[in-house]
């Protein structure tokens, strides 16, 4: 599936170890196979690399040593967080070292005045809003992973939840970070202020997957906790009748912090994991929070049960307090835990497409799940078109992952033809190299590679990951080189 | 919904790509001209003017996706106009300062009115841009959906860039629906009290979407739900302005007689609570203190410059002729000059724009 890059230089592979263990604590460096392993994935499971080494260091001047050896040696680095990314992005490199940031997990301001948080990139997303709870204050973005995942990877992957329509997604609450260039060099990017001089540098390193810099402290906006929130749940007879409401709630110009759809199968699987009392018999339930002053969403409640009825809702659930609305949402963030026990395996796909073209999505990806004869529940974040097709499958059938592969990449397909995108949130990583040859074109993608080199010359941050070779599109077969007339052709292919 | 279906406005850009890619074939240096509203914003650029005013047009718009598509020469104002007739509005209130202005000038320079601090800048309204390199490429990065993470997010780059990475040939929006009731309320306090109370307005749940300070007064404007923005009026008292909506044009078109003749004009970004410029002249505040244009006496240009790098912020000299921004240090620079290079090897599209170096 992902043909892995052999690494030049690997006659000095022990020499570089030696450097390593030179000059950092030896706690701070691993080696050993066994220890290795539990680097050798991130969520991303399907692949598995052991990397050369792991370091685990504690200072920046440490990294700064890791670095130079890393240059020296010609070693590839790929930077880990909370190692919970879903395209492989922290997957190591064959060859090259893990330098994991864990130990830079500091908070180290939270200032209520100006309603930042100065934080390492260590710190968890959870811990952020933790930290800010007690002036009222939260960071926004909400991945589902949130207890585990880093704000460095949040930064590098530039990860959403529930609350991005309303809120943005993690490049819209980022004000400044403090990069290392793979040249060691500290720089600034970004200002509490909110603007800086020059090219906005700060939404090219966000979601740039760790290829341009390492992340060593991010400044991130908070925001002030809303007054209320309810959480209204309408179940519908049809998936369709669903979708559309989506769009007839946005077209009423209300913007919902939240609103997400369930279907059928997945409703089923969460009725028999939680009891939450969605009717089973609903073909779809759509989740729609509001929050704001209580006056609001008051208002905006009332509003969207109206809209909810029109299109056909046969009933209608809104949270009375916190504690049930936080239960209809545990049906919600059970979805996928629940597809676990329904199906030996699953794979989670991720792609976006424009809120009108729901309806028509889904439908088409029903009939394509039907062709390859395959099961597929859908649960997603309706309100940015970012959909989820969970595709359950059984790994022990020969040939029958082959098939979820290949249904996963029509799926994508019909994202990209429909006007939307191969990832919403989870990243291209090695997942998918070869689908970013569907979104971009051969120019577009010599000019990421450009970027690329304009950062990270000898490329040694993240190699091989987010940005396909040109000769990988053409092998993938959407992307016809010319005669041969390849760009960069000194460099190697994979 | 709308659709550009006439192939004459296509053949439009069709024009100005060929014309571009020739221009760039002789390797000449261009000069990027939208409206051509603000010359003074930038440094000068020598090269041949090439203007993108005449590609125009709504690309595709439908009020219930919440996006926008135009063309890069389309006036700022008759895109509003249109969004204005389906309830909906650019929540980043661009300046137009003068009835020229381009969404490509727009998208170029990266400005974000009053609304700035509450509902964000012009880049996190930036879904997608089409741009010619300086290789002449036409390429396009982003999507109409608001969740896309695949590849580098070039677009966002091009929000002020000024011209130098690409010229934008289109660009979509991401909309909002217009609040259904706004007010302002006017408060007295000095300067210190003014910043301190934002901060403590701000981090409640009010509907705020601007704030400014000028002359011992505080303008407070509140928009949402009559309801919640009532009570919010109570909640922060003061009185209520009237023609509050002139009052804000004023404040984002720089129309506003703080503005009026002023020779040299600075415009500093800090923190919202950063303290005083240490340095005697008129101030005007707006973005909840974080924008702040000041008129004085200093000569010292690189002292202010230092003085707002201290802060944590930089700063902008708006001379007669000139913008100057603050320097920046050796590394930035160089990877500014390398991202040049990246889009533009032959370093031909509005060379020196913004710093003299790329
Ligand atoms: C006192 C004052 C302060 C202001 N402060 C600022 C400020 O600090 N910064 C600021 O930018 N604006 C500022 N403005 C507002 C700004 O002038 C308008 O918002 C601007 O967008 C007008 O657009 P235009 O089409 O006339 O641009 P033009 O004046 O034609 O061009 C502006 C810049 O954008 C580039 N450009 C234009 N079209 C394109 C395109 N299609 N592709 C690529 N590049 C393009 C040009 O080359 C040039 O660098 C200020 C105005 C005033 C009066
Ligand atoms: C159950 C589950 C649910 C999830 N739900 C969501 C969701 O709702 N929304 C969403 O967006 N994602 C979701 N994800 C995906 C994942 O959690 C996010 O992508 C997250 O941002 C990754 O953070 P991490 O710290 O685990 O990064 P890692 O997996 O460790 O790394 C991810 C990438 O970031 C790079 N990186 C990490 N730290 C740095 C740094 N300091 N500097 C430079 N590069 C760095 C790595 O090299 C790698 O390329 C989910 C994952 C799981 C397992």
């Amino acid at each position: 599936m992902f043909k892995q890059r052999k690494i030049k230089n690997s006659k000095n592979h022990s020499e570089f170890l030696k450097t390593l263990l030179h000059s950092l604590p030896k706690e701070e460096v691993i080696y050993e196979p066994e220890e290795l392993s539990v680097y050798e994935c991130d969520g991303l499971t399907a692949f598995r690399v052991l990397p050369l080494a792991v370091v685990i260091p504690q200072k920046i001047e440490e990294i700064l040593v890791i670095l130079s050896a890393c240059k020296r040696f010609g070693v590839p680095i790929v930077v880990r967080g909370g190692g919970t990314g879903l395209s492989g992005g922290a997957t190591p490199v064959e060859g090259g070292i893990v330098l994991s940031l864990s130990k830079f997990n500091q908070i180290l301001e939270i200032d209520p005045i100006n309603q930042v948080a100065r934080v390492e990139p260590g710190v968890t997303n959870m811990q952020v809003s933790q930290s800010a709870a007690p002036y009222g204050l939260y960071f926004a973005p909400d991945p589902s992973s949130q207890i585990a995942c880093t704000i460095g990877g949040n930064i590098a992957e530039n990860a959403g939840g529930i609350h991005c329509l309303k809120y943005g997604l993690t490049v819209n609450n980022v004000l400044a970070i403090k990069m290392l260039t793979v040249e060691g060099e500290i720089v600034s990017i970004g200002n509490v202020g909110g603007e800086s001089p020059g090219c906005d540098l700060l939404s090219l390193i966000v979601g740039s997957e760790g290829m341009l810099g390492i992340v060593i402290e991010a400044t991130l906006r908070l925001l002030p906790k809303p007054e209320c929130a309810k959480l209204v749940v309408g179940c519908f007879d049809d998936v369709t009748e669903a979708s559309k409401t989506v769009s007839q709630i946005i077209a009423s110009g209300i913007v919902p912090a939240g609103l997400e759809i369930m279907d059928k199968l997945v409703i089923e699987a969460v009725q028999s994991y939680i009891q939450v009392g969605f009717p089973t018999s609903a073909a779809a339930v759509l989740l729609c929070e509001l929050d704001g002053m209580f006056e609001e969403v008051e208002e905006e409640c009332r509003l969207v049960e109206q809209i909810m009825i029109q299109m056909g809702a046969k009933e209608i659930i809104r949270s009375k307090n916190e504690e049930e609305r936080l239960l209809l949402w545990k049906a919600r963030k059970s979805a996928f835990p629940a597809a676990g026990r329904i199906s030996p395996d699953y794979y989670c796909m991720d792609g976006t497409i424009p809120r009108k073209s729901l309806a028509f999505v889904l439908k088409r990806i029903a009939e394509l799940a039907a062709q390859y004869n395959l099961r597929v529940g859908n649960v997603f974040h309706a309100g940015d078109g970012n959909i989820h097709p969970l595709i359950l499958y059984d790994n022990s059938i020969v040939g029958e992952m082959e098939r979820v592969e290949s249904l996963g990449e029509k799926i994508l397909e019909l994202c990209v033809e429909v006007g939307g995108s191969i990832t919403g949130e989870h990243g291209v990583g090695l997942e998918k190299l070869g689908p970013m040859c569907l979104q971009f074109s051969l120019e577009e993608i010599q000019q990421f590679h450009r970027i690329k080199r304009a950062l990270d010359p000898d490329a040694l941050l993240n190699p091989g990951k987010a940005i396909p070779t040109l000769h990988r599109c053409a092998e993938f077969g959407k992307m016809h080189v010319h005669q041969g007339q390849i760009a960069f052709a000194g460099i190697e292919r994979f | 919904m709308i659709d550009c279906p006439s192939s004459a406005t296509d053949s439009i850009t069709n024009e100005l790509i060929e014309k571009i890619r020739r221009v760039i074939n002789l390797k000449e240096k261009i000069k990027i001209i939208g409206g051509g509203t603000k010359e003074r914003l930038g440094r000068k650029v020598v090269g041949k003017p090439i203007n993108v005013s005449e590609n125009r047009g709504i690309i595709t718009y439908d009020p219930a996706e919440l996006f926008v598509t135009v063309k890069s020469g389309t006036p700022i104002g008759s895109l509003e106009e249109v969004l204005k007739q389906h309830g909906q509005y650019l929540p980043f209130e661009p300046p137009h300062l003068g009835e020229q202005a381009t969404v490509g000038g727009v998208v170029a320079c990266g400005l974000s009115g009053p609304s700035r601090p509450y509902k964000g800048a012009l880049k996190d309204y930036l879904l997608k841009v089409r741009i010619i390199n300086g290789k002449g490429e036409v390429l396009t990065f982003g999507s109409q959906v608001i969740k896309n993470v695949a590849g580098f997010d070039l677009f966002r780059l091009m929000a002020g860039a000024q011209g130098t990475l690409g010229i934008i040939l289109d660009v979509t929006f991401k909309v909002l629906p217009l609040p259904p009731f706004s007010t302002t309320v006017v408060l007295e306090k000095n300067a210190t009290e003014a910043l301190r109370f934002l901060s403590i307005i701000a981090a409640k749940y009010f509907p705020l979407s601007a704030s400014c300070y000028y002359n011992n007064k505080l303008y407070v404007r509140i928009s949402g739900y009559e309801k919640s923005v009532r009570r919010a009026e109570k909640e922060i008292g003061g009185d209520i302005l009237a023609n509050d909506h002139q009052f804000w044009n004023s404040v984002k078109e720089r129309t506003h007689p703080f503005f009026i003749n002023s020779q040299r004009l600075w415009r500093l970004v800090l923190p919202q609570a950063a303290p005083l410029l240490p340095m005697e002249g008129e101030w005007f505040f707006d973005w909840g203190g974080s924008q702040r244009w000041w008129k004085g006496e200093e000569d010292n240009r690189e002292a202010i410059f230092r003085w707002a790098r201290d802060q944590g912020g930089y700063a902008w000299c708006h001379d007669k002729e000139v913008t100057l921004a603050s320097p920046l240090d050796t590394a930035l620079l160089r990877i500014h000059r390398r991202l040049k290079e990246a889009f533009d090897p032959f370093g031909l599209l509005n060379p020196g724009r913004i710093y003299e170096e790329f």
